[in-house]
């Protein structure tokens, strides 16, 4: 039952508002942020079924990282094998920036540098002065990498949404970078990530 | 130069699209050999790598059109460098 009303979920992520800022999910009936672009839940569910975490990236296996109790009951009852990991909050973590207008356009910009913050000075009004997020907050706390079946111990994956908190970078304007992706390697218990092949202090390509 | 670090995407200062950094090897900067003030050989794939920092959008533009696979680096604390999200 479950299993099938989830399946029809992947279609378009239709919402509707409600109060407070939220929108609700028509399909799964979460409510969620209004400043996310789509459904969290819906998005986790939609991983376990994407055939392209079945390709290789730079020669490495994809883990797929689930996250919400919806996802990790579908993965269960799909029979997927999961490293359940509890995704803590850190306060370390901090993107800083600031959302401005132009007057004449309406175009609305994101900044992340105080440098920035001269050049668009009078062509644009501000939507949402100086702040910060914290990267580490999820819409749940429940998270779970699925584990490949053929998976070996020893062998080094990529992880495209590390579960755990390892800082990424830090820059000198004060923002703390959150380790998003990176390459792990399986001990046949957990993964061990090495936080220093995805680091972002300095960025090579 | 505008760099978003989570896409690792480079833009010009007026938002044209330069280049996304991508590099599998994961080769350190300080473990390249040196060739020159302003670029490094990689030991792996043996390609130069153009440290950013000393180049202008104009530069980067010209530098990327003559070879779309060159190797770039850009280092969040340099004085060019503009973080967009």
């Amino acid at each position: 039952m479950l299993f099938k009303r989830i399946l029809n979920i992947f279609g378009t992520n239709n919402f509707q508002k409600t109060k407070k800022g939220k929108k609700t999910c028509t399909e799964c009936e979460y409510v969620y942020d209004k400043l996310l672009d789509e459904c969290p839940n819906c998005k986790y569910l939609k991983i376990l079924t994407d055939n392209s975490f079945d390709e290789k990236s730079d020669n490495l296996k994809v883990i797929r990282t689930i996250r919400g109790e919806t996802a990790i009951k579908l993965a269960k009852h799909m029979g997927l094998k999961l490293l359940e990991l509890r995704a803590e909050v850190s306060d370390e973590f901090k993107i800083k920036y600031k959302k401005i207008k132009h007057r004449i356009t309406g175009e609305i910009i994101t900044i992340g540098d105080f440098r920035a913050d001269s050049r668009y000075s009078w062509k644009y009004k501000t939507l949402v002065d100086w702040t910060s997020k914290n990267p580490s907050k999820f819409f749940s706390p429940y998270a779970a990498y699925v584990i490949p079946k053929d998976l070996k111990k020893g062998e080094l994956v990529l992880i495209n949404d590390v579960i755990t908190n390892h800082v990424s970078g830090r820059w000198n304007q004060g923002d703390v970078y959150r380790l998003s992706k990176s390459e792990a390697t399986w001990t046949g218990e957990y993964f061990n990530i090495d936080v220093s092949s995805y680091a972002i202090g300095d960025i090579i390509g | 130069m505008k760099i978003n670090p989570s896409s690792k995407e480079i833009f010009t200062d007026t938002g044209e699209f330069i280049k996304r950094l991508h590099c599998p090897i994961h080769v350190k900067w300080n473990a390249m050999k040196k060739n020159g003030m302003d670029t490094r050989i990689c030991f792996e794939c043996n390609k130069t790598i153009h440290d950013t920092a000393s180049l202008n959008d104009t530069d980067l533009v010209r530098l990327i059109n003559n070879d779309p696979q060159a190797c770039l680096r850009v280092n969040l604390n340099q004085e060019n460098i503009k973080i967009i999200h």
